[in-house]
């Protein structure tokens, strides 16, 4: 059994090393090749992911952007420009919708960043569109139209609501957007670690089967000099010689190949030609 | 020299690698396909294809003569050494290409330093790939190859001649077809036994398995950032001690011991004195802390001098206290065991207690012919005369030891670092001991060091490993032919 084994691995002709050479030549490559592969496939996710992840935060603090706006609108054609009930009827439903949109959107920030490996803080973001949200329904539910019938000059108080109360509170809740808009790309750091680490994995391993392959490729020309060139030649040279001048062939050959029955079988020749 | 024939030999201590790597590999399959799984497999598959290459084509050799056996022991050294970086390399983390280079070197040198700040967040996979090399480099890379292969002949002693110092050699008195069994027995023997005391004592299977064969390749590499410190336990700091003081002892003197036979290690003058100075120097060390306050009790203090003493003294490097917190005439003496270590023919680096024994033994004896100039007196050591030519070797190998230490503190000192952090590093590294004093004290690392000292460091390492003149004579590399 084991004598089995040791011939199945012995290597001892000239084919079969040279096989087995560009075997693990062309393994080399094939593995450099599919780590190669698998390494770029796992940066390409690596990345999608953190564009995903940027894309979506732009998209968020879009939304925000939006339906503050579309807030503000409503509350400037409805408190400043005032006018009939028929005038302001149709902002009282734009205002409703943006109050709706607003929380949404915020609560999606406010969720999605609590998901993150280093979670930015939107406390402020969440407390001030609350502020100005029921602030605008306030203002839908009369609240502020109570104050106005009771007064005469009612376009000044609500033109002053609007300036004094409402606006610094759009402002705050604008800078907090900003902030977040900012803030969430920092909080894609770990992200970026993880990708540059990924991608480094990538390469080093490559960097290292290809140092491996040229040492390989180094140590086969060595072998293919030492074992195959060199003995060729010089039972060339031998077999001239002695054909020439009719010197002895006494070539000392080390290998146990096909070179070395080729040498012995040049003797045998020899000899019978004697 | 013939070139085909040393890298057969190289190519064989790669497959020993290749199957460490790939047991490591297991070890993270085991844990759950962690995060080193991965290199360690690649690593093991690219090392086993770089060793087999030349196996196909070089034929067998009986012979092989003392310039290819340095070449060979050299050439391993270097090339377990770059092989080993590769599962660091493709694992990242804190492993850059200079201090997976160090990390490798450290481990297959047995030295036991470190560049890393965390090691508790490396995955076990790479942390037992690190006790491995650590492992593999205790009882010497070629020795593995020549375990295995048991058709080498005559081969067998030229290999061990650059693994093993020459008085080493003429301790051995078994043939040298013997050597290798009794190495290997020895060795793992006192593996297993450490693992299973280690783990009987609290410690668990993995931390048992890889502090014993950090405990026995006297390298010093711990899977914990607080070293041994994190078990708090005398019963764990007592059974490292008795592995650590073991594997510094001759091996061939521990294999008679074990078997009866009548050099065994209590009648060693060499190990007598090696014992004999740990016990005075951690007696000593226990007065002067308790004398400066720095532990309250005798007993607590003669236990971590105690623990220092042995683990510098044997080249580990482990330890359970900040020595840098201790005082003068300790950091002194364990400087001075630094240089001394343990004794030839063991795992562990340094000078060697068997030189200083006759380096003493010549010194005297130079100043009795100073006083009777006729005088014929014979150096001798366990009643076995020293030839002139040992001891010259002995004292040269010191002088060559002393001007090494000197030159790497003053490159040390080139690249901004103070004297003690400078000359202890150097100490250190050349006698593969692991942590020095100052910024490399026992319970810092190398990490804050500029690249071109981890380099430096390495250089030393591999100096110090190679009992100096097996290095040197790599720069008379062309003469060889």
């Amino acid at each position: 059994m084991f004598d089995k084994l040791k011939k199945l691995f012995t290597i001892n002709s000239i084919k079969r090393r040279i096989q087995f050479a560009f075997l693990s030549l062309i393994l080399l490559l094939c593995f450099s090749g599919a780590m190669s592969l698998f390494e770029l496939e796992r940066v390409s996710h690596d990345t999608e992911e953190i564009l995903l992840a940027s894309k979506q935060n732009v998209d968020l603090a879009s939304d925000m952007i939006t339906a503050l706006n579309e807030q503000n609108d409503a509350m400037i054609y409805m408190a400043v420009i005032g006018g009939g009930l028929s005038d302001i009827a149709p902002h009282f439903r734009e205002c409703e919708s943006s109050i709706k949109h607003l929380s949404l959107a915020v609560e999606r920030a406010h969720t999605s960043m609590s998901n993150t490996e280093t979670p930015m803080a939107t406390d402020s973001l969440v407390m001030f569109t609350n502020r100005i949200n029921a602030m605008a329904k306030a203002y839908i539910n009369g609240e502020i139209h109570g104050a106005i019938a009771a007064d005469s000059l009612g376009y000044e108080t609500t033109h002053s609501w609007y300036v004094e109360s409402y606006k610094p509170e759009y402002v705050n809740v604008s800078k907090q957007i900003t902030k977040y808009m900012t803030g969430s790309e920092s909080t894609l750091g770990p992200d970026v670690n993880r990708l540059s680490h990924t991608a480094r994995r990538a390469v080093v391993p490559v960097f290292i089967a290809l140092v491996v392959m040229l040492v390989v490729v180094l140590m086969f020309y060595f072998f293919l000099r030492h074992y195959f060139v060199k003995p060729v030649l010089r039972i060339n040279n031998a077999l001239g010689d002695y054909l020439r001048y009719r010197i002895p062939f006494d070539e000392n050959i080390a290998c146990r190949d096909e070179i070395r029955t080729l040498h012995d079988r040049i003797i045998t020749l020899i000899s019978k030609l004697r | 020299m013939r070139g085909h024939v040393v890298i057969r030999y190289i190519g064989m201590v790669l497959q020993f690698i290749a199957a460490f790597m790939l047991a490591s590999a297991m070890v993270s399959m085991l844990n759950g396909y962690d995060s080193a799984y991965y290199p360690l497999l690649l690593s093991s598959f690219l090392t086993a294809l770089l060793g087999i290459f030349p196996l196909l084509f070089v034929d067998k050799v009986d012979e092989i003569n003392t310039k290819e056996g340095y070449a060979i022991v050299v050439g391993s050294w270097f090339v377990a050494c770059i092989v080993g970086m590769f599962p660091y390399l493709i694992w990242g983390g804190e492993f850059s290409i200079i201090n997976a280079w160090f990390e490798s070197v450290s481990g297959f040198t047995t030295t036991g330093a470190s560049i890393l700040n965390d090691i508790e967040f490396l995955p076990r996979g790479l942390l037992f790939w690190r006790a491995s090399s650590a492992w593999i480099g205790g009882i010497g890379v070629v020795m593995f190859a020549l375990v295995v292969l048991p058709s080498m002949g005559k081969s067998r002693h030229m290999l061990s001649n650059v693994e093993m110092s020459s008085i080493a050699r003429d301790n051995f008195h078994y043939r040298s077809k013997v050597i290798i069994r009794i190495l290997t027995m020895v060795y793992a023997g006192l593996t297993l036994a450490t693992t299973l005391a280690l783990k009987y004592s609290g410690m668990t299977w993995f931390d048992a398995v890889t502090h014993a064969m950090s405990s026995c390749s006297t390298c010093g590499f711990s899977t914990k950032n607080a070293s041994v410190a994190f078990w708090d336990s005398p019963a764990i700091e007592g059974i490292m001690m008795a592995a650590m003081t073991l594997s510094a002892i001759h091996f061939g003197i521990l294999y008679a011991t074990f078997t009866g036979r009548r050099n065994n290690i209590f009648r060693s003058e060499v190990v007598r004195t090696f014992v004999g100075m740990m016990v005075v120097i951690s007696i000593v060390i226990a007065i002067s802390l308790v004398a400066e306050d720095v532990y309250p009790t005798v007993g607590e203090a003669l236990r971590h001098a105690s623990f220092q003493v042995v683990s510098i003294t044997t080249t580990s490097g482990f330890a359970t206290a900040d020595t840098n917190t201790w005082t003068s005439l300790a950091i002194a003496l364990l400087v001075f065991c630094s240089v001394i270590c343990g004794c030839a023919g063991s795992t562990s680096g340094g000078m060697k207690v068997d030189r200083l024994l006759i380096a003493t033994k010549v010194i005297r004896n130079r100043m009795k012919i100073q006083l009777h100039p006729n005088a014929v007196i014979r150096t001798k050591m366990d009643g076995t005369v020293q030839d002139d030519g040992v001891q010259s070797l002995v004292m040269t190998f010191i002088v060559t030891y002393i001007l090494l230490v000197l030159l790497g503190t003053i490159v040390y000192a080139l690249f901004g670092c103070d004297l003690t952090t400078g000359f202890t590093a150097s100490i250190a590294c050349i006698s593969n001991v692991g942590p020095g004093f100052g910024e490399v004290g026992s319970m810092s690392n190398f990490s804050e060091l500029p690249a071109v000292l981890k380099l430096t460091s390495t250089i030393l390492m591999l100096i110090g490993r190679l009992e100096i003149f097996g290095f040197i004579q790599l720069l008379f590399i062309r003469s060889w032919r």
